[in-house]
């Protein structure tokens, strides 16, 4: 009887100590200690990729370059720009996928404004007209004809700002060979795409900083 | 053959004869010596096979680089170099290793601690280990849940020449699977509960599907408790029911709790093993629009072209089999297994269809399955007829998986 009464002791107390750790552990899923950055790509997937730069923290973080080429970039250092909503990255530069996409431009010493190069569709179609519109205020719209390059000039306030893309209109094009992977194909990723078309809004060659002003919107 | 002397002289198919009609007579109450003759012939069995993949994978530059395919890469650089601290590798940046479970890589840790060999020797040793066993215990759980009459050298058999087989000569998880979900069931099934919670533990340290073992315990102790019950019972005895009931059920979610914590003090997120599962374009949806959709695609044309990913409808397919594999089990009344084997295809639909026919192809249910399916074939020509078709089929797997064909990710 004092055995088994023994046992079941051991028992419980087991249970309650394993119980006890399983709360802490729910607590601990339920508030994760991760960086914004982290947070955004992983947890609220508002970022399509993982920016470690941004891990650091403001204080530490680099400065972005003067002139961004995309099309000579990689990414982690494209996700500091090409947040959400943008195709696989070309040798000319990335397009921006018709569903809401964002760009941000981080802050640069003396920088006041930001002059982007865009680009028309690759294939015979309408003039593509897209809004930046900056979190805070401020929409500016452009339209480039297919076949032209132009540039657009937004302001950059000293924090940097973030801004939605949103194209107002799309030409369907081929779709890109699918990703690869540690060298492959990468089959999930590919599944995900389209298979022999795509969708694609207007296509951002350069980012560049400037020390002027932007003009009104 | 009744002297040893006749024994020794009849070869080695015959000394198989003797320690598959020994086993028939004796069962696992008898001497331990028809243990120890299905050990060597299984043993005998995986080490041929081994030998036969190793001999193969030299034309495509040995051994290590030839098996190591999709996920093994992943294995081994969690064997050689832990979990990410920080996301990696291209096109984004933003894979990590996390959702790899641990047990398996940590078997394979130790083991290369102890022997000093490589990664993927060591992985694979593991593996091989791990199958071994789980084919010498799932004789023994045949023989428990479909009676006297199974005969094991045929199960060994269909083991070794099952096509998909490969995946359990891999550095990869499936031959630890195997091994602690027939622990699983050897626990049930003995009415173990402390061993079944254990069990279930090491289970959902080798994959996350290990943790749908932990309903079923859930409601076969709360059945228990109840069965147990009764009003005039005292209160030291509520409470041994209590711990009874409780402990298992303590148990059983350990193995992904102590992973979760693990990363948690990693990562800072302790559910990280499913929140990377965005860097591979995966997220939950609805199982049954997975189904549709990829049964829907209708692409089978595209089966046999190694450059493109598997047809969608291909790998949505053997969920198919996998339902009916799962209903013909329910109709047994092997309801443990119906669960596992359809519960795994449910949850692993919720995120893509793409590794559909590897967890149903290597899942130890489905064998079993199968298994049952063989002991029901009287004809010894029949059962050779389809072990040579399962050979050459064998053969062709092995090869598209040297060709890194997606058919087998």
């Amino acid at each position: 009887m004092r055995g088994a009464g023994l046992s079941t002791v051991l028992k419980l107390g087991a249970t309650a100590a394993i119980g006890l750790f399983y709360l802490a552990l729910v607590f601990a899923a339920a508030h994760p200690r991760v960086s914004p950055e982290y947070a955004a790509h992983y947890l609220e997937h508002r970022a399509d990729c993982w920016d470690p730069l941004g891990e650091r923290g403001h204080a530490d973080t680099p400065p972005p370059p003067e002139g961004i080429a995309i099309g000579r970039a990689f990414y982690p250092e494209l996700c500091r720009y090409l947040r959400q909503g943008w195709a696989r990255v070309e040798d000319w530069g990335v397009r921006v996928e018709p569903n809401k996409a964002s760009l941000r431009l981080p802050p640069r010493p003396g920088a006041q404004s930001v002059v982007l190069t865009l680009r028309g569709a690759n294939v015979p179609g309408p003039v593509l007209r897209t809004q930046f519109v900056m979190a805070g205020g401020g929409t500016f719209e452009t339209a480039v004809p297919p076949g032209e390059t132009q540039e657009l000039v937004l302001p950059l306030p000293e924090a940097g700002a973030e801004f939605a893309v949103r194209s107002l209109n799309y030409v369907v094009e081929p779709a890109l060979p699918p990703d690869r992977l540690m060298g492959r194909v990468s089959p999930i990723l590919a599944a995900n795409r389209p298979s022999a078309t795509r969708h694609a809004g207007i296509g951002l060659v350069s980012i560049r900083y400037g020390a002027g002003a932007a003009p009104a919107e | 053959m009744s002297s040893r002397h006749d024994a020794l002289a009849a070869g080695p198919l015959g000394l198989a004869e003797i320690a598959w009609s020994a086993d028939r007579r004796a069962g696992w109450s008898a001497p331990a010596r028809p243990i120890l003759w299905l050990c060597a012939i299984v043993a005998g069995l995986i080490l041929a096979k081994l030998a036969v993949y190793v001999a193969a994978a030299q034309s495509y530059g040995g051994a290590e680089l030839g098996l190591c395919r999709w996920d093994c890469e992943w294995y081994l650089h969690t064997m050689t170099n832990g979990y990410d601290p920080v996301p990696r590798m291209r096109p984004y940046h933003n894979f990590a290793n996390w959702a790899f479970f641990p047990l398996f890589p940590v078997l394979g840790q130790i083991f290369q601690a102890v022997s000093g060999a490589t990664a993927f020797w060591s992985g694979t040793i593991v593996s091989l280990l791990c199958f071994g066993a789980f084919a010498v215990l799932s004789c023994h759980y045949r023989r428990l849940t479909r009676g006297p009459g199974v005969q094991n050298l045929p199960w060994l058999v269909l083991l070794t020449v099952y096509p998909f087989s490969l995946y359990f000569l891999m550095p990869y998880s499936e031959s630890t699977y195997l091994l602690t979900t027939v622990l699983l069931l050897l626990a049930v099934q003995a009415r173990h509960a402390v061993g079944a919670g254990l069990s279930a533990a090491l289970l959902s340290a080798t994959r996350p599907t290990g943790v749908l073992a932990i309903p079923y315990l859930v409601v076969d102790r709360a059945l228990h408790a109840r069965r147990t019950l009764r009003r005039d019972m005292t209160w030291g005895e509520r409470l041994k029911l209590l711990a009874d009931c409780g402990l298992p059920l303590a148990l059983a979610p350990l193995g992904i709790a102590s992973y979760m914590a693990y990363l948690y003090w990693l990562t800072g997120d302790a559910l990280a093993f499913s929140h990377v599962q965005v860097a591979w374009d995966r997220v939950f949806i609805n199982p049954m629009k997975t189904f549709y959709w990829a049964i829907a695609k209708n692409d089978w044309h595209l089966m046999l072209n190694p450059d493109i990913p598997a047809p969608r409808s291909y790998s949505a397919s053997f969920a198919v089999v996998a339902g009916m594999a799962s209903l013909w089990l329910l109709s047994r009344r092997h309801v443990l297994e119906a669960w596992l084997l359809g519960s795994v295809v449910v949850l692993a639909l919720m995120t893509s269809e793409t590794s559909v026919p590897r967890y149903v192809t290597a899942n130890p249910i489905f064998l079993l399955v199968l298994g049952d399916v063989m002991d029901r074939i009287r004809k010894r020509a029949v059962l050779i007829g389809l072990a040579l078709v399962a050979l050459a089929l064998q053969a062709f797997l092995l090869n598209t998986w040297f060709i890194e064909s997606s058919l087998l990710m």
